[in-house]
C-alpha cells in the first residue's frame, strides 16, 4: 500500500480542496467552523476526517458538496473535482455534478430517506435526473443496485417504505442511491455511527468492496478511530475548525506527531489492555468560539504547551497542497511517549 | 444472600397491533437471570432490538416483568418500598433527559424533595457534595443544562442519579453519544464512584472496548435471550458462544490498520424467534438439526454460562 501511496502523490488528485473556510453567523458575530482546510483525494483512495463534535468535520464535508446553508457562510475556498471548481458554479450548474460525480451518505439513514416515497421511487430519482432511461430501465437498474449492496430480497425491498426496513437496510439503500450513477467521489458522513457493530462491519466491507470495484475516491467523516483504522488510507485530524495533523493511517496509530492526536489515541478504551485501569482523558473541553483566541487552539488542553503556544499560532507545516505528512505544532512529537500503551 | 441485585427468569412480552383486529405478541425478554454484586459493574451488550433497554426498564421497575422476579438485597421488588431511591437510571442523551427549564440545582433538588424529608440547608449540603463528587463546581449549580458541554451535561445526569445515594445505577448507553476524550472522563468518573462510594453499575452498551475497560462481568444478549455471561476476561478473551465470537470479530480494532473485519453479508436477515429452537440457529455457522429442534440450556463452563450445544 505504501508503494501505491507514494505513486499517488505524483498523480493529479480526483478532488482538490484548497483553503476552504466556513463560518456560522450568530447574533451578528462570525463563528469559524472550518478554517483554511486543504485536502486531496485520489481515485481509489479513502481519506478519513477525524475529530470531536464541533471540530468542523461535517462543515467541511457539506462545504465540499456546496450544501452550506444559512446561518453558514462559505468564506473562501476552491473545491476542484477533476479540475472543475464546484464552488464557482451556480447551484443549477452544480446540480449536474451532485449525485452523479460526487455523492454523499449521511449518519441517520432513517432520517435522510423520504418517508413518503417507496425505496424504488427514491432510488430512481437520481437516475431520472442524470440519465435518459425509461421507467423499466430505471427499475431494473434499481434492482441491480439493491442486489449490489447485499439485500437478500431486492424486489420486496424496492416496494417497501423506509419505516419498514431496519437501520442497516436503510443505510444500504442510501448507499445504493449514492452509487447509482457511479460517482467518482463518495462522501460518507458518519455512515455507521448509528448502527450496531455487526451491521457496521457489513457496511464498511460493502463500501470497501464498492470502492475497489469502481476505483472510487472516498471521504469518510467519523469520530471513531477504530473505524478509521479499518477503512482509511490517509487521515486528516481536525480540532476546533483547523486541520491539526495529516498523515497516513499507519502513521496516525504508530507515531502521531500532534499532541491532540496522541491524546485522542490514548483516550481510546482499546488502548488499555488491562481491565479496570484508568483511561487517560483530555482535560477540559474544546473551545466554543475561536474568534477571540490567539495562539494554538489546543493550548489550554495540551500537556506539552509552553508560553509561545499561547502567544503565536502554529501553521500547518508540511506541503499544504499534498497528502504528505503535515502537523500544526511548534514542538511535534517524535513517538508515542509511553510505548507500553500500545493497542492489544 | 450476598448479591445486591438479582433477576430470576425475567420474561417480558409486548402486544402489538397487527392488521385490523388482531394483536400479535412479541417476546422481548425471555428467561433472563443475572446477579450483580455490591461495587461491581455488569455490562450488558447486544445489538439494537436485543432487549437491553427493555431489561433496564424492568431493573428500575418502570415496568413489571410478565414472569420472573427481581430482588434487591434479597428482598423481592414488590416489597421494596424505597426501590426508586436505591436504583437510579441515567440515559444516553442528557439533552433529552434533563429538563431544559430547570437549573442544575433544581434538577438535583427535585428527587430530594420527592423522596427525602430534609431542610433547605440539608439539601444544599447534599447537592453541593454530589456536584463535587462528579467534578462540577458549586457555582455551576445555577446554570441551565444547555450551558454545559456534552461531557459536563452527562456529569449533571450522573449527579442527579447519585443525589439519593443509590446502591445501583442503571446506565443505558450513557457514554455512547460522547466523543472519545470526553467518554474517557466519564468512564473514569464511573470507576471512581464505584471505588469511593461502592456504587454498582448496570451498564448497557454496544461498545465492546468500553466493556473491556470498566466492567467486571458481562452479559451478552441476543433476541432477548442471554447467550453468554461471565467475567469480562473470560468472555472477551475466549468467547464460547458463536454469537459472542461473531460480535467480537465485528469490532474494528484501532491501530490494526486496514484489517478486513468480519462483515459477512450472508448473515444479514431477520431474527427467527421460536419457542423450540435456538434463536441464533439461522445465522450460526455451527448450527445443526439439534439447534433447530430444541432450545439449548444454559451450561456452566468454568463459572461462565453459555446457551449453546456446541460450547465447551
Amino acid at each position: 500500500m505504501s508503494v501505491q501511496l507514494s505513486a499517488n502523490n505524483y498523480r493529479t488528485p480526483l478532488l482538490n480542496v484548497e483553503n476552504l473556510s466556513v463560518d456560522f453567523e450568530q447574533n451578528g458575530r462570525n463563528n469559524s467552523a472550518a478554517e483554511s482546510v486543504y485536502l486531496n483525494v485520489h481515485a481509489g483512495e479513502t481519506v478519513a476526517i477525524v475529530g470531536e463534535s464541533g471540530s468542523g468535520k461535517s462543515a467541511t464535508s457539506l462545504a465540499i458538496m456546496g450544501l452550506i446553508r444559512k446561518p453558514g457562510v462559505l468564506r473562501s475556498g476552491k473545491v476542484k473535482l477533476n479540475g472543475v471548481d464546484l464552488l464557482a458554479l451556480s447551484s443549477r450548474q452544480r446540480r449536474r455534478y451532485l449525485g452523479k460525480d460526487i455523492s454523499m451518505i449521511f449518519q441517520e439513514p432513517t432520517v435522510s430517506l423520504n418517508p413518503s416515497f417507496t425505496i424504488a421511487q427514491q432510488i430512481s430519482e437520481a437516475l431520472k435526473c442524470h440519465g435518459k432511461m425509461t421507467r423499466a430501465q430505471r427499475y431494473s437498474r434499481a434492482l441491480e443496485l439493491i442486489r449490489e449492496v447485499g439485500i437478500t430480497d431486492p424486489e420486496k425491498c424496492l416496494q417497501s417504505w423506509p419505516h419498514q426496513l431496519s437501520g442497516g437496510m436503510n443505510q444500504r439503500v442510501m448507499i445504493a442511491m449514492a452509487i447509482s450513477c457511479n460517482p467518482s467521489l463518495l462522501i460518507a458522513d458518519e455512515p455507521t455511527t448509528a448502527l450496531d457493530v455487526t451491521v457496521q462491519a457489513q457496511i464498511l466491507n460493502l463500501l470497501h468492496r464498492l470502492q475497489q470495484k469502481n476505483n472510487m475516491g472516498m471521504i469518510f467523516v467519523t469520530h471513531d478511530l477504530s473505524v478509521v483504522s479499518s477503512i482509511a488510507h490517509n487521515v486528516v485530524v481536525m480540532y476546533a475548525g483547523q486541520v491539526v495533523e495529516r498523515c497516513s493511517v499507519d502513521d496516525l496509530f504508530q507515531c502521531p506527531r500532534h499532541p491532540y492526536t496522541e491524546a485522542l489515541l490514548k483516550s481510546l478504551p482499546a488502548y488499555h489492555s488491562n481491565t479496570n485501569k484508568r483511561l487517560s482523558s483530555i482535560k477540559g473541553s474544546p473551545p466554543g468560539t475561536v474568534e477571540s483566541m490567539s495562539g494554538c487552539r489546543f493550548y489550554s488542553r495540551c500537556n506539552y504547551a509552553k508560553n509561545d503556544c499561547r502567544q503565536s499560532t502554529p501553521d500547518l507545516l508540511g506541503e499544504p497542497d499534498s497528502n504528505s505528512r503535515a502537523v500544526r505544532c511548534f514542538r511535534p512529537l517524535k513517538a508515542l511517549s509511553t510505548s507500553n500503551d500500545r493497542p492489544v | 444472600m450476598s448479591e445486591l441485585l438479582e433477576a430470576r427468569s425475567i420474561s417480558k412480552a409486548y402486544q402489538i397491533k397487527s392488521g385490523l383486529l388482531g394483536t400479535a405478541v412479541t417476546s422481548v425478554l425471555h428467561d433472563i437471570s443475572f446477579k450483580l454484586g455490591s461495587g461491581q459493574i455488569l455490562a450488558v451488550v447486544g445489538e439494537s432490538g436485543s432487549g437491553k433497554s427493555t431489561l433496564a426498564r424492568q431493573v428500575v421497575m418502570l415496568e413489571q416483568p410478565d414472569s420472573g422476579e427481581m430482588f434487591l438485597e434479597g428482598i423481592p421488588y414488590a416489597s421494596c418500598s424505597d426501590l426508586h431511591q436505591r436504583i437510579r437510571m441515567i440515559f444516553q442523551n442528557p439533552i433529552a433527559s434533563l429538563n431544559p427549564r430547570k437549573r442544575v440545582y433544581q434538577l438535583l433538588e427535585e428527587p430530594l424533595i420527592n423522596y427525602k424529608n430534609l431542610s433547605r440547608s440539608e439539601r444544599d449540603d447534599i447537592i453541593y457534595q454530589t456536584l463535587e463528587q462528579v467534578g462540577l463546581d458549586r457555582d455551576q449549580s445555577q446554570l441551565y443544562p444547555h450551558m454545559f458541554s456534552g461531557g459536563q451535561r452527562q456529569r449533571v445526569a450522573i449527579s442527579r442519579a447519585l443525589v439519593l445515594q443509590p446502591r445501583v445505577i442503571v446506565a443505558d448507553e450513557a457514554v455512547s453519544a460522547l466523543d472519545v476524550s470526553v467518554q474517557a472522563q466519564i468512564l473514569n468518573l464511573m470507576m471512581d464512584l464505584r471505588d469511593e462510594l461502592g456504587t454498582s453499575w448496570f451498564f448497557i452498551t454496544h461498545d465492546i472496548s468500553v466493556v473491556n475497560v470498566i466492567a467486571d462481568r458481562v452479559m451478552v444478549l441476543y433476541a432477548g435471550r442471554v447467550m453468554e455471561t461471565g467475567s469480562v476476561k473470560q468472555v472477551l478473551e475466549t468467547p464460547a458462544h458463536p454469537y459472542t465470537q461473531k460480535l467480537l470479530r465485528s469490532v474494528p480494532v484501532a491501530g490494526n490498520t486496514r484489517a478486513l473485519i468480519n462483515g459477512d453479508l450472508s448473515t444479514a436477515g431477520d431474527v427467527i424467534t421460536s419457542a423450540s429452537s435456538c434463536v441464533y440457529w439461522n445465522k450460526c455457522p455451527l448450527a445443526d438439526s439439534r439447534c433447530v429442534e430444541s432450545v439449548p440450556p444454559m451450561i456452566n463452563l468454568d463459572n461462565r454460562l453459555v446457551a449453546c450445544f456446541k460450547a465447551g
